[in-house]
């Protein structure tokens, strides 16, 4: 007896031929619609309810072929162009990390089972992340960036002290980096209330802003606010608030009381005098001898007579040339996060300083370029809040290795240079992070978005 | 009139990119609009037009988006992008150069003819 041809059997006949087992039910669903389509319009021209199913199959083509097609379409993406930069900044981490520490005598005890964890950790985020479905966000997403936010702000609780060791370590001091992504998912859940809902995303990326500033966290003010901004202005363009021109009016508002937040945090860092700032970096470029000083004018020798390739040359001002050298190795030796480029920088040359943050550069190229083709919202606004917080952090590593920045200093340290400086936690919300982004890169193909414009991966057909 | 199939298939994405140059829809009414306007011509069958769609999704050319149809049925509705709009132009442009040059071939030469 032949086979009876049916929408089920059709569909399971397409699904046999598509080998990523997360894209078949977006498909079978689709095709699932149309051939139900088809049946009842052959069942109004008087065909009974099986021929109408029969030639509604027919209708559709063969279903290896229709398959096979689909399968060569819907494929994980590869992640490759991340993935390898993630594990070459890695190498170089832990490369610098064992440099740093070797013949120390502790070295296998205490900093082997410290680091070997922190890359288990920060790669377990990231493979737990990879894997998950980010559009799960998005089902709440304004609990989520709450949560999110109240992790930040929980920070104190994070403080752990470390058996042996008499210092605490707080485990919580790099949080921040995950406020553009609580950001973005404010913007993805108020963006349907047009003006109003972008009126309130402006008012919930600032209000951490005042108790940031009173508890004194100024570090990471500045680079969420700047993604915060960024993040705004690409929604607005994007039109996902509406059209309106007063959104770009209160945008450039936000922005406006962003920099008023940044320079208020700047006025209470100098303790009600920000032109003592100014001071700090004319005594600074005077040469007067108090250590800042005195380090601030080797880190603009060092970067004067940094050479191409191989260890800067010795400033005239210098003499003693083992003196010099050993310098060099000192500033090698105990660079950690907010110094580690500048090192490099000092005893590889220009190659090395570029070579180091070769990883990083693929990366966000690869990434930006991805992102941009993302179709989902929810997607896209993730995957732009990660880069952005990436960018930011070696942006600003950079900068403050170029220019010492003197007095300004302390608005940026300690901010890491991302997957490369020296501090786990920072490594482990970065590689989670990454995870995000991986994940929403890997799931591009088979995201939806309903009606209503939320995001969602079909589990089923029905 | 039936129609040798790669005179239809190498036009396909041609012709799916015009129907949603005004407005969007989703793929039975893209097949219907498409008999329609062809006088009956072309049947894409739709297991050729969705990895189509999908394939020009994955380009840029087009997005998706669940609607609404009749009776409240959801559907996967296609929009053309701007990417898909200068595809569309690039398309037609090489389209008719191509059929004006084949309209000329086929009348002998007798445009081109020296008076």
């Amino acid at each position: 007896m032949p086979e009876r041809k049916t929408i089920q059997a059709y569909l399971t006949a397409v699904e046999e031929q598509i080998r990523w087992k997360r894209a078949r039910p977006m498909v079978a669903l689709e095709l699932k619609r149309h051939l139900e389509d088809q049946r009842d319009a052959f069942a109004e021209e008087e065909n009974s309810p099986e021929e109408a199913e029969r030639l509604a199959v027919e209708e559709m083509g063969d279903p290896v072929t229709v398959g096979t097609e689909l399968d060569r379409i819907h494929r994980p993406r590869s992640a490759w162009g991340i993935f390898v930069p993630v594990m070459l900044s890695l190498a170089v981490w832990l490369g610098f990390r064992v440099y740093q520490h070797w013949g120390v005598s502790y070295l296998a005890d205490y900093y082997a089972p410290r680091w070997g964890g922190t890359i288990v950790l920060a790669l377990g985020a990231m493979v737990l992340l990879y894997f998950l479905d980010y559009t799960l966000f998005g089902k709440r997403p304004l609990l989520a960036a709450g949560l999110v936010t109240a992790a930040v702000f929980g920070r104190p609780l994070l403080e752990v002290t470390l058996p042996s060791f008499s210092y605490t370590h707080s485990l919580g001091d790099y949080l921040p980096l995950l406020l553009p992504f609580a950001m973005a998912l404010a913007i993805y859940a108020l963006r349907e209330k047009g003006t109003r809902g972008l009126a309130a995303c402006c008012v919930l990326g600032l209000a951490p802003t005042l108790p940031w500033i009173a508890l004194g966290w100024m570090q990471m003010l500045w680079p969420t606010l700047l993604c915060n901004t960024a993040l705004l202005m690409l929604a607005v363009k994007s039109g996902w608030f509406g059209g309106q021109k007063r959104n770009w009016l209160l945008v450039a508002g936000y922005a406006l009381a962003a920099l008023g937040a940044i320079l208020l945090a700047l006025t209470v860092l100098t303790g009600g005098a920000p032109h003592s700032l100014i001071d700090a970096v004319w005594r600074a470029q005077g040469g007067k001898d108090d250590y800042a000083v005195y380090s601030k004018r080797f880190v603009r020798e060092l970067l004067s007579n940094a050479r191409l390739v191989g260890a800067a040359d010795m400033p005239k001002e210098w003499e003693n040339p083992a003196q010099w050298q050993e310098s060099l190795h000192w500033i090698l030796d105990f660079a950690h996060y907010d110094d580690m480029l500048f090192a490099v920088l000092a005893n590889f040359g220009w190659l090395g300083f570029l070579a180091v943050q070769a990883p990083m550069a693929v990366l966000l190229a690869v990434g930006w370029r991805t992102c941009r083709r993302q179709t989902a919202v929810l997607g896209r606004l993730l995957a732009s809040a990660v880069l952005l917080t990436l960018t930011w952090q070696a942006a600003a590593y950079v900068v403050q290795t170029m220019t010492g920045l003197l007095g300004w200093k302390a608005l940026l340290t300690p901010f890491p240079y991302p997957l490369l400086s020296d501090g786990g936690t920072a490594l482990v919300v970065d590689c989670a992070l990454l995870g995000i982004l991986l994940s929403v890169f890997h799931s591009s193909s088979i995201v939806r978005e309903d009606s209503r414009g939320r995001a969602f991966i079909p589990r089923k057909t029905a | 009139m039936e129609l040798e199939k790669s005179l239809v298939s190498g036009s396909m994405a041609l012709l799916v990119l015009k129907l949603l140059e005004d407005g969007d829809k989703y793929g039975y009414q893209m097949i219907e609009e498409l008999k329609r306007r062809s006088d009956d011509t072309f049947h894409l069958k739709a297991g050729t037009l969705y990895p189509l769609l999908h394939s020009l999704e994955e380009k840029g050319l087009v997005t998706a988006y669940e609607g609404e149809a009749a009776a409240g049925k959801p559907r996967r509705y296609y929009h053309l992008t701007k990417e898909g709009g200068a595809a569309l132009r690039e398309k037609e442009a090489s389209w008719n150069a191509y059929a004006h040059a084949v309209g000329r071939v086929l009348k002998g030469g007798a445009c081109c003819a020296r008076a």
